[in-house]
């Protein structure tokens, strides 16, 4: 089933918690919707199921319109935040539920819940009550019960928010393969943009009640549309440069006492001063004058991280951060803090704005 | 983010709706109408008449003083004693807390009875002091006058001020205390700046309560205040004799305008008092095991102190059950046990008609009538005030303590004016007392329902409806089970409360008509103190059973709510 909503707005208070969202989620697919907590993300989920009525805009199932109509009717499956699971009934009776709620019979009832504990790996638990669960038992439960009564369309609210990370990344996977088996269109909420990036075909960011990004999450992730989604993806580096030259393939420009060359394609506009954003990763660290593309600066600190560095490094605009990715060199660059340090910016990877 | 519980669709608010006009209805038929009858009963010709009276000045003015006397040692007593359960941890401390509370659970009537049998002329202290010292005269004269009722309210009152507080001392957060002292602070300031200012709200709520609870007391100057009364027992005096109802009814009218500032104040007290254990959810004290060879000098005296007021409070109760089962006073129970007390009681009848039993019969079917309909019209209540929002559910919760606040005897005589005569004509039947006790019970269920309700995650509710689940499927499957303990607790504690309830009780009865804490009074009207007690211990009995019950079930239902780790 295709969902498509259009021009939704909600208020609470003086608070746009949804703020003219548009967009369609294709059928058969998950998309991912990342965005900063209070940025209305669980809003629209309410929304799509009809848990919260909108001020302005419709929701539409395959052409159908569902604006007005009840949660009841709506073939929606739902795993809340806090999973919501009933804390007096077993697993077996929670996957019922949704099936006994619709008057199915006990026949098909009991069928469905044991293709249903067999679809997400819960052989054995069916007799425990929710508290006798481990979080990850508990959260497939919650994905259960979901999909018992063949909703349409599911719907994930920061499904993995409570559990320990290790667990995350099975979980994803076990998502990911029970949407495949079962073929629901899915929504995806999460503010974690490692599970928001790899969790779907598409990606959509929301801020403030709007979407700011919407398209592959590898497109959106090395070409965030906007600065807000870019800084939300780790473009935490911010210099400005002046422009020295435009050729008709390249643009020239000069920051930090480096001298930068662009493909005149990653530059949206040219005028006397460019915006840079960079990730932390997107730049190396060296120690010597090698080539004039090497911005200056006094190396401020070094942090050890374990797997890698983390460098701050003091220029004429300000502070900059940067990774280095060899933690064995920790020692010898820590005798180097409070020298001059130079930073290597990979221009293919910076946006240009 | 916050859906919450107000932002359902509409057909919602028309059920909701629905729900609220009906246990508005509750409290306009039962609490209100009563109370505009009283109003419209009183005339100004009597009000001039009362308020150039200077024995009636001397009772109002008596009302306020005892209450106000009451107030300030019952909260002062209990401070030191809620500090030292909230501070020290020791063997048996569940034990001296259950046994503190005892007379808070305690109908009234009981605890001006057990005064009567510690203080009276023929009691403990009495008889005690004479065999000991060898004295002819009993030397203690306590009772009958307002040095009685002040100390009964306060023998009374001490564990309502104790749980609140108590719940006070266990929202102060030990981490703000330890920050402080690492900051600098002197320990005096630490208690000035840090400590009471959190403590403040328990001790005005609890002040209030015990006074708004004293200025409306009845049992207590009825039993033993002898010439010293208060309003609602002059009101009561004056309704009893011939051709004073208008003058009742102007004075109780007079009240009435008290009364609503009381109802005002017992709204904003409520929260501290009427539900503590919800908010001791922050870290409490810091506690300590209690030790008493190597503490220091205060800590010894604390204990002390603990110690005596535990016995101040434990021993009128324990004296009802020992002189219930014993001839004579026996200070260590089993020693001197008998059933005789039993024996005479239940071969006594009173006036032509009413026996022991029917009293009892009567009781229990008044009680359970009561619990029925108070938890019904609670469950209706709570769900209005769970799922409304804003003003008007300040307005619901506001209105629903407001019996608690309110003259007995003039919502009494309002009943009675409405249902006992009039149309219906109630008046001797067990069904209107069962009413009158709905009035006042409903307020205490209200509360432990809601807080029930309220404690639902609102995401089982939506879970539900985006299963499928109608409205009346989400209540049966998932709201009732998880209130169900709450409802189970409630219709115990309601059942309590109708069992001892006596001023209600004492107004309806009649010839006929003669509940179990009525009997009491008629037994310790002829000076049968054995029976009475006994009829007093099978009361009590009922309703420490109740309440522990009650107590489990509030337990397993906090439990029962939630699955996280």
């Amino acid at each position: 089933m295709e969902l498509r909503v259009e021009g939704l707005v909600k208020r609470y208070g003086a608070t746009k918690a949804l703020d003219g969202v548009t967009f369609t989620a294709e059928s058969g697919r998950i998309l991912a919707i990342l965005g900063p907590s209070g940025s209305g993300k669980t809003t629209l989920l309410k929304v799509v199921a009809g848990l919260v009525a909108p001020d302005a805009g419709r929701v539409y199932f395959d052409d159908r319109d569902v604006t007005g109509l009840p949660p009841q009717k709506r073939k929606v499956g739902y795993v809340f935040q806090s999973l919501a699971l009933f804390p007096h009934m077993r697993v077996k009776d929670n996957i019922a539920f949704p099936l006994e709620a619709r008057g199915r019979s006990h026949g098909e009832t009991e069928a469905t819940v044991r293709k249903v504990v067999d679809l997400t790996s819960l052989q054995g638990l069916e007799d425990r009550y929710p508290r006798e669960l481990s979080g990850g038992q508990q959260q497939r439960v919650a994905l259960a019960r979901a999909i018992a009564a063949e909703a349409e369309l599911l719907l994930l609210d920061e499904p993995l928010a409570s559990l320990d990370t290790p667990l995350r990344a099975s979980l994803l996977a076990e998502i990911k393969r029970v949407q495949e088996e079962t073929g629901m269109t899915t929504l995806y909420v999460t503010h974690d943009q490692g599970e928001a990036l790899s969790v779907g075909r598409r990606l959509m960011v929301i801020f403030d009640g709007k979407i700011e990004a919407l398209g592959e999450p590898f497109q959106v992730y090395v070409q965030p549309p906007t600065s807000r989604v870019a800084s939300f993806l780790g473009f935490t580096n911010r210099l400005k440069a002046r422009v020295l030259k435009e050729g008709p393939d390249h643009v020239e420009a000069e920051a930090c006492q480096g001298f930068l060359t662009f493909p005149r394609g990653t530059v949206r506009t040219v005028g006397k001063e460019l915006q840079i954003l960079f990730r932390p990763d997107g730049a190396e660290l060296t120690l010597k004058r090698e080539t004039p593309g090497q911005l200056e600066g006094v190396l401020r600190s070094l942090v050890f991280e374990g797997r890698r560095l983390r460098a701050r490094v003091m220029t004429d605009q300000g502070e900059v951060e940067v990774t280095v990715a060899r933690p064995e060199s920790y020692p010898e660059l820590l005798g180097l803090v409070g020298k001059k340090a130079y930073v290597l910016l990979r221009v293919e990877e910076a946006l240009v704005v | 983010m916050s859906g919450g519980r107000g932002g359902r669709g509409r057909s919602w608010a028309a059920r909701v709706s629905l729900v609220e006009a009906l246990s508005v209805s509750v409290l306009g038929l039962l609490f209100l109408a009563p109370l505009v009858s009283i109003a419209q009963g009183a005339s100004l010709e009597s009000l001039a008449e009362l308020l150039t009276d200077p024995y009636l000045l001397r009772v109002i003015a008596n009302t306020f003083l005892q209450a106000v006397l009451s107030t300030v040692p019952a909260v002062l007593a209990a401070l030191p004693l809620a500090y030292f359960f909230a501070r020290y941890e020791f063997r048996l401390s569940s034990l001296a807390r259950a046994v503190l509370l005892a007379p808070f659970f305690a109908p009234a009537f009981a605890a001006a009875q057990a005064f009567l049998i510690m203080y009276g002329k023929t009691g403990v202290i009495n008889t005690l002091l004479m065999q000991v010292f060898g004295l002819a005269e009993p030397p203690v004269s306590l009772l009958y006058s307002l040095q009685a009722v002040v100390l009964a309210h306060v023998f009374y009152y001490v564990p309502l001020a104790f749980t609140a507080l108590e719940a006070g001392f266990a929202s102060i957060d030990q981490d703000l205390i330890d920050a402080a002292r690492s900051l600098g602070a002197s320990e005096w300031r630490i208690l000035r700046k840090v400590m009471f200012p959190q403590l403040a709200p328990s001790l005005a709520a609890s002040g209030t309560l015990i006074f708004v609870f004293s200025f409306l007391t009845f049992a207590t100057p009825l039993l033993i205040g002898g010439s010293f009364t208060t309003l609602e027992v002059e009101t009561y005096f004056y309704w009893s004799r011939f051709g004073g109802w208008t003058t009742a009814k102007t004075l109780s009218t007079l009240q009435l305008g008290l009364n609503l500032i009381f109802v005002l104040a017992i709204f904003l007290a409520r929260e501290r008092v009427l539900q503590p254990r919800m908010l001791a959810k922050a870290g409490g004290l810091a506690r300590n095991r209690l030790s008493l060879l190597c503490g220091s000098l205060a800590v010894k005296a604390l204990t002390l102190y603990a110690l005596l007021l535990i016995a101040f409070e434990a021993l009128p109760i324990y004296f009802i059950f020992a002189s219930g089962f014993s001839q004579g006073f026996y200070l260590i129970f089993p020693l001197g046990a008998s059933i005789e007390n039993f024996q005479r009681l239940f071969s006594f009848t009173f006036g032509a008609r009413v026996t022991v039993l029917d009293s009892m019969g009567q009781s229990i079917a008044i009680a359970a009538l009561a619990a029925l309909l108070s938890v019904s019209a609670s469950l209706l209540t709570a769900y209005s005030i769970a799922y409304s929002k804003g003003r008007a559910r300040s307005l619901l919760s506001a209105a629903t303590v407001a019996p608690l606040a309110v003259s007995r005897i003039a919502l009494a005589m309002g009943l009675y004016t409405i249902y006992g005569a009039g149309v219906l004509r109630l008046y001797g039947s067990w069904e209107l007392l069962a009413l009158s006790h709905l009035v006042v019970i409903y307020p205490l269920t209200t509360r432990l329902i809601e807080s029930a309700l309220i404690r639902v995650d609102p995401d089982l509710i939506d879970a539900a409806s985006t299963a499928g689940a109608s409205r009346l499927y989400t209540f049966l499957r998932v709201e009732l089970p998880l209130i169900g303990p709450s409802l189970a607790a409630a219709s115990l504690i309601a059942f309590a409360s109708s069992i001892g309830e006596f001023t209600f009780a004492l107004f309806f009865a009649t010839g006929g008509l003669q509940t179990m804490p009525v009997s009491v009074e008629r037994l310790l009207d002829s000076r049968q103190l054995g029976p009475a007690s006994a009829m007093t211990s099978l009361i009590l009995a009922v309703i420490f059973v109740s309440a522990l019950a009650a107590n489990l079930l509030a337990k397993r239902s906090l439990g029962g709510l939630t699955y996280g780790a």
